[in-house]
């Protein structure tokens, strides 16, 4: 096949150009921020200036290590800032501020494990205060220090715009997890928050948990951590459901019901998913909707075409319901078939 | 355009002369990774990790004039690692807002008719219409046959074709070649 660049191809690659607007100042930024982060010698891994303590260090390996070193030697170092940060009223009260109230019981019933990490970098210091792995989220309380106080930029309504994160267990990136943070502003210098990583697939009971924090509202940098986890097993409850439903070329296995105190997940597998885009909704047995959190999900190309491995997560109820009822729901204009969303509807009895 | 002498130089551990290469690729790598990726965050992960990879890896080049398509195959393997990985979880409530810009009701047409190509089809388009890049340098980036690179091109071009029609343009008519 010859294939020459005639007027044609002119008029389609014309037509497309007018798409380009540019790189977004958004990648821009991202770009130049990395760029800005690399070592004089290319061989030499990034320079990431972050403070331990009172000590500047200039490079991530020597961090660990000297990390590993405080943790080795001042173990009682991280009890008596536990102590110290707990006199603070406000940091005691995360779970109110950012009005979680399962969260916030869970923690008054000790669920939470109480965890002493701080790293600083560009001027932020993140301190990770708790943790709880109740089978549906990992939820991390922590509290973010400013020195030089937060900018108008992240103290946009009551959050940051943006936390991002990357996380793995026992060394390895969690294989199709999300992540999720909220919190609330104390004062111009101190905002406390919760940061929650949902994982589609189940985690071991007891796992060392990498949290690698890459920027901060506004502000690339890296904070790194690293902790043993535990499953509270007080804290969920798993009900197998083991259960489908089909439509036309549409099935939907619900494989099991998660009810912890974070969240109320619904797992399962589906073949044949539709557009438009749906989920689900899930209303008690009154009827009351419960809000949904989000969705995860994951898609595998199979012998009998795609599959999809998916995750709905609603929020924790303030009292258990007796049972819950799910059903699709498209958000937006797009509406789906009456018939569909019947067929499709089912009960959960969790009582 | 980069220069095959700020390739050297980089080559040789001088870290201007490599962001100069990098900025001067910066469109042709976002052009890209979106036509993978779509989301924004998911494109400036891609190329920052492409970043540090070429920058650790940059003295592995042979030939500097051929850093562009080396840094876009870099780049191409780095989008389709992570397609196959996690998805965020995304809240309904609360949530970053995204980092979409604003786009005009008509570019929104233009990049719904790329979106409805096959992966693999809205790369060669992009590195072809776009990039304007011979099929042989495509070849090589995909690290794919030229023959492979025609067909997939002569299946989007016909697809393209029939999209991209418009009334007050006049017709975009195809030739088999």
């Amino acid at each position: 096949m010859i294939f020459i660049k005639n007027g044609r191809d002119q008029q389609i690659g014309d037509k497309l150009k007018e798409l380009d607007r540019g790189v977004s100042q958004y990648v821009r930024s991202s770009v130049d921020h990395i760029l800005s982060t690399l070592p004089d010698a290319p061989d030499t891994p990034p320079v990431i200036t972050a403070t331990v303590g009172r000590q500047t260090f200039g490079n991530k390996r020597y961090i660990a290590l000297v990390v590993a070193i405080v943790l080795s030697l001042g173990i009682g170092f991280y009890p008596q800032m536990i102590y110290a940060l707990k006199q603070i009223p406000l940091v005691q009260s995360i779970f109110e501020r950012i009005g979680d109230d399962n969260l916030k019981f869970a923690h008054d019933k000790g669920w939470f494990a109480e965890l002493g990490q701080v790293v600083e970098d560009h001027g932020l210091s993140l301190q990770l205060t708790e943790v709880l792995y109740d089978k549906s989220d990992i939820s991390i309380a922590f509290l973010l220090t400013s020195k030089d106080g937060f900018t108008v930029k992240d103290r946009k309504e009551d959050g940051f715009d943006d936390i991002r994160i990357i996380a793995a267990v026992n060394g390895k990136t969690i294989d199709t997890y999300g992540y999720s943070s909220r919190g609330s502003f104390i004062d111009n210098n101190h905002y406390a928050g919760v940061i929650q990583i949902k994982s589609m697939r189940d985690l071991p009971h007891q796992f060392q948990l990498s949290m690698n924090v890459e920027k901060i509202g506004s502000t690339w940098g890296e904070w790194d951590f690293s902790f043993p986890v535990a499953l509270n097993e007080e804290a969920n409850k798993t009900i197998f459901v083991m259960n489908s439903r089909t439509y036309g070329n549409v099935t939907v296995n619900v494989e099991k019901l998660v009810y912890s105190a974070s969240s109320i997940d619904i797992i399962g597998t589906g073949k044949g998913i539709m557009t438009p885009d749906w989920n689900f909704e899930m209303v008690d047995e009154a009827g009351r909707e419960i809000a949904p959190k989000g969705s995860i999900s994951k898609r595998n190309i199979t012998s009998s075409g795609l599959e999809l491995e998916w995750k709905a997560s609603f929020e924790a109820a303030d009292s258990v319901p007796l049972s819950v009822t799910i059903r699709p729901h498209a958000a937006g204009v797009d509406q789906l078939d009456p018939e569909f969303v019947k067929k499709m509807e089912m009960t959960i009895p969790i009582k | 355009m980069c220069s095959e002498e700020d390739v050297r130089l980089a080559q040789q551990g001088h870290k201007e002369a490599f962001v100069r290469v990098i900025k001067a690729t910066e469109g042709t790598m976002y052009r890209v990774a979106k036509s993978i990726l779509h989301s924004e965050e998911g494109v400036a992960d891609a190329i920052q990790d492409t970043i540090l990879k070429s920058y650790s890896s940059i003295t592995s080049l042979r030939e500097p004039r051929f850093f562009k398509t080396w840094i876009i195959r870099i780049l191409i393997n780095r989008c389709h690692q992570m397609l196959t990985s996690d998805r965020r979880f995304v809240p309904l409530g609360d949530w970053i807002e995204s980092v979409e810009e604003a786009v005009s009701y008509e570019s929104v047409e233009l990049q719904d008719v790329l979106n409805r190509l096959k992966v693999d089809h809205r790369v060669i388009v992009t590195l072809y219409y776009l990039e304007d890049i011979p099929i042989n340098d495509i070849s090589e980036m995909l690290q794919i046959p030229a023959g492979t690179v025609k067909s997939r091109l002569s299946a989007a071009r016909k697809q393209l074709v029939i999209l991209l029609r418009s009334e007050g343009e006049g017709r975009i008519s195809y030739d088999f070649h």
